[in-house]
């Protein structure tokens, strides 16, 4: 097996990378020092992923919306008992999480951390589905789904995407809805089982207190080969402009919560990180805590402290966003535009970007202090195909001129907003 | 860690703490003044604590403050008011990487702490109070943060439940405050409330991190040592009295799914064995709850038992369809005379102490959990390192966890649900 080094010499960070005979990726950061170890297995499968073939199949397969998360509910039980029942003499924490792009099954724990290792990677390669059981989780997932519905954040964000997309499957809320989980059997569940769960689709990253000797005999022993089948997914060509302008639902809430979001064309992963630092830089530079936009804006009463500017990206989709509550999101959408607009000819504060970018290199450092963080930021970059550093390595290289061409290039009127009004 | 916490008093009920430990690349350094809770000054105290993290004479906008932490590459100061039983604790934190990952060989931690000292003591002022036009921001913003705990339903519910748990005592005030009393926060309100914070609240200072904030301490003493501090508020808590009749509340608003919050009362004094009585009844995915309310049942998503030490008060919180809160609520009693008639194995004894130990374990790898986990110590005079707490909990019986669960009564019912009819 070849161990490749990641490194980053500057700030004395690296682990291991191993591409495993099995097919599976395995990533190792030992953290000395630390008392509690974090481990996640997971497959590049989210529930953008509804459409998708492999050598097996004659033609492309699509399923319903919020399979993946379902499956990700129900592969905790076996025949004999549920993975929780087995951490619970651990005492460990485990947990799972399906995203858009990636499902992802975890624990954490400060003992016994071998015998959790086993139980991750035996549960996660033993599917057990019955008619009974995949019916009983219907009622648990209706729940979730639910406790959602009454969210205002969560809902003015996804009819935010839902306005941003036309045909791309991140427009599709993770969990689906109580009607599409209803079409989901145990038949569709072995489905995306098998062509997901294959190993060469899969990643295992663990960060924090625990032994890469014993953690790679574990793997030898229990991760079972599998053949590469070609799978390939597919993320349904976009039109470039957003979908609809202006997205408005009434919700029991405060006062009005907003997305405003910018759409941007297709990229590969190496484009969507640095464009991840470029954007994140320039809208904290322009509209950011320390600039004079968000002063006046704030001075005025138009935001208050929810206001937040960034960039939400993942496979197959990158978009802008300003989001916040206010009494006139209308207004805050139209003075953000302008402002962004004014400064592409009176240029954004030359200083105000260098401390910015201090500051977004000081919080990505800040974020390998935590085991959880490191050990997520390692699976997603795996995934993504770079290296857990490319992100700190970037920020660290972004320049002025970088975010001068990024604001030339954003096309501020392919934007929309999503309100949530109170009831 | 045992031996890394260490505590002295540096004024007048000014306690200085530190938890040093290498395996950190951040520094955190919590200044926490206690004071009772009342509904006048709970907001004041919120807003004296915002106006503080906004700027100070030395920056004295807060774009100017933000720009200097941004380029102590990403410093934090940030203010936190919480309720801890009847005291409010108003802090003020400030957090940064170390110096020895600075690009430029900058002195992070020392300045660091100089911007925690100017927005403490040196605040931008005008007549000799807070300026008319800050004030009046930070309280919108206030009342902005007041008025949004109705978003996010599932802590709604639970603030509401504890308003009637608590009734008539301090602890029932919400942590930030009522929106009215915000209202007539004035200058010199906010002016009075925040020369009471300095002066007349006990404060924990808490530093966790790789530093050995031996310079932090040094310039924090200097600066403490400038008050006049003569009287000193007492912030202690007094347990929660059962009720005479269960409190039961239904509450009307535009939701989709139902939330209930049962509120329990305990004298129990034991509170590692109160702590695995939850654990077990309702605290873990293999506890009663989750096996037999979700899973056994289906009826939810979420379904979990918590403790109030503070307050001798366990809550079980559920988010469930409105047809079915009666058969959760009977599933949920029902879960707990099974736990006062010690219906569980001593398998659930070692899974919930295991999984306690993990838990426990786990605050050593934060700056935050830490600072949060000593505070708790120090507040319920019960200071002991997350290891010593193992101890503790393996030291609990059966039949201590039995007379836990039989010390619990039902005080308070609070259902929040759609305006349809059933």
């Amino acid at each position: 097996m070849n161990r490749e080094i990641i490194e980053n010499q500057k700030i004395g960070e690296k682990y291991i990378r191993i591409k495993h005979p099995s097919g599976c990726t395995i990533c190792l950061y030992p953290m000395e020092n630390y008392s509690s170890a974090y481990a996640l297995f997971g497959t590049n499968y989210g529930s953008v992923d509804t459409t998708f073939k492999t050598d097996e199949d004659e033609d492309f397969v699509v399923v319903p919306e919020g399979i993946a998360h379902y499956l990700e509910h129900k592969l905790f039980e076996n025949d004999e008992c549920d993975a929780f029942e087995l951490y619970a003499k651990t005492g460990a924490n485990a947990n799972a999480f399906t995203s858009f792009d990636k499902t992802a099954y975890l624990f954490s724990c400060s003992q016994k951390f071998e015998e959790n290792l086993e139980i991750l990677l035996n549960f996660v390669q033993e599917p057990y589905f019955t008619d009974e059981t995949v019916q009983k989780e219907q009622g648990i997932i209706g729940q979730e789904i639910k406790m959602y519905q009454d969210d205002p954040g969560w809902r003015v964000f996804f009819n935010g995407l839902q306005a941003v997309y036309h045909n791309n499957p991140v427009r599709i809320d993770i969990a689906g809805t109580v009607e599409s989980i209803a079409k989901i059997n145990k038949e569709l569940l072995y489905r995306c089982y098998n062509t997901f769960y294959n190993l060469n689709n899969m990643v295992l990253s663990i960060a924090g207190n625990f032994d890469v000797d014993k953690a790679l005999e574990i793997c030898d022993r229990l991760l079972k080969k599998s053949a590469d089948h070609k799978l390939e997914k597919i993320i349904p060509d976009e039109p470039y402009e957003v979908k609809e302008k202006s997205v408005t639902v009434k919700l029991s809430c405060a006062q009005p919560l907003f997305n405003i979001m910018y759409k941007f064309p297709k990229m590969t992963e190496k484009e969507a990180a640095k464009a991840y630092i470029v954007y994140n830089n320039l809208f904290e530079t322009c509209l950011g805590r320390t600039s004079a936009f968000y002063t006046e804006m704030y001075e005025q009463g138009l935001i208050n402290e929810t206001f937040n500017v960034g960039v939400f990206n993942g496979r197959g989709f990158f978009v802008g966003v300003i989001d916040g509550e206010s009494k006139e999101p209308q207004i805050v959408m139209d003075r953000v535009n302008s402002e962004l607009k004014r400064l592409r000819t009176a240029k954004p504060d030359r200083q105000e970007f260098e401390n910015i970018k201090k500051r977004t290199y000081g919080e990505l450092l800040a974020s390998l202090g935590s085991v959880e963080n490191v050990a997520t930021s390692v699976l997603s970059a795996e995934m993504a195909g770079i290296s857990a550093f490319e992100y700190i390595k970037l920020a660290a290289e972004v320049t002025y001129d970088d975010i001068i061409e990024a604001l030339d290039k954003l096309d501020i009127d392919n934007s929309c907003i999503s309100i949530v009004e109170p009831v | 860690m045992a031996n890394n916490f260490q505590r002295h008093e540096i004024g007048k009920n000014i306690y200085f703490s530190r938890i040093t430990d290498p395996r950190f690349k951040l520094n955190l350094i919590s200044v926490r003044f206690l004071a009772p809770v009342s509904e006048e000054a709970a907001p004041e105290n919120a807003v004296v604590s915002r106006i503080l993290t906004k700027s100070c004479r030395k920056y004295p906008t807060f774009a100017a403050l933000n720009n200097k932490l941004s380029a102590l590459y990403a410093a934090r100061i940030d203010a936190n008011v919480s309720k801890c039983g009847d005291a409010q604790s108003i802090g003020i934190t400030v957090s940064c990487i170390d110096n020895k990952y600075a690009l430029e060989n900058e002195k992070v931690n020392e300045e660091a702490t100089d911007i925690l000292i100017s927005c403490l003591f040196d605040p931008l002022l005008e007549n000799g109070v807070f300026p008319e036009k800050t004030v009046s921001l930070e309280k919108q913003s206030l009342i902005d943060d007041i008025e949004a705990e109705l978003n996010d339903k599932r802590t709604y519910a639970s603030q509401k439940a504890a308003e009637i748990m608590y009734e008539g005592e301090p602890a029932a005030i919400r942590p930030l405050g009522s929106i009215e009393q915000a209202r007539r926060i004035t200058p010199e309100s906010a002016y009075n409330a925040y020369k009471r914070m300095l002066n007349n609240c006990r404060t924990e200072i808490i530093c966790v991190g790789c530093s050995d904030f031996e310079g932090s301490r040094k310039k924090l003493t200097e600066a403490f040592m400038s008050l006049d501090r003569k009287e000193i508020f007492a912030c202690g808590s007094k347990a929660s009295p059962l009720k005479d009749t269960v409190a039961e509340v239904t509450e009307k608003l535009a939701v989709t799914q139902s939330k209930m919050v049962l509120g329990f009362k305990t004298d129990c004094k034991n509170i590692p064995a109160l702590q695995m009585m939850s654990a077990i009844y309702g605290g873990t995915t293999s506890s009663k709850l989750f096996l037999n309310v979700r899973e056994k049942l289906s009826l939810c998503y979420y379904c979990w038992s918590s403790i109030n030490r503070i307050k001798g008060s366990m809550a079980v919180t559920i988010g469930v369809e409105n047809e079915n809160i009666e058969k959760a609520k009977n599933e949920i009693l029902a879960q707990l005379e099974a736990m006062k008639n010690g219906d569980f194995s001593d398998e659930d004894i070692e899974y919930a102490r295991m999984y306690r130990r993990n838990h426990l374990k786990t605050f050593n790898d934060s700056l935050s959990s830490l600072e949060a986990w000593y505070f708790t110590g120090i507040y319920n005079d019960d200071i002991k390192t997350p290891e010593e707490a193992v101890v503790d909990d393996d030291k609990v019986t059966r039949e201590q966890i039995i007379d836990a669960a039989r010390s619990v009564k039902p005080d308070t019912v609070y259902i929040l649900t759609s305006e349809e009819e059933k």
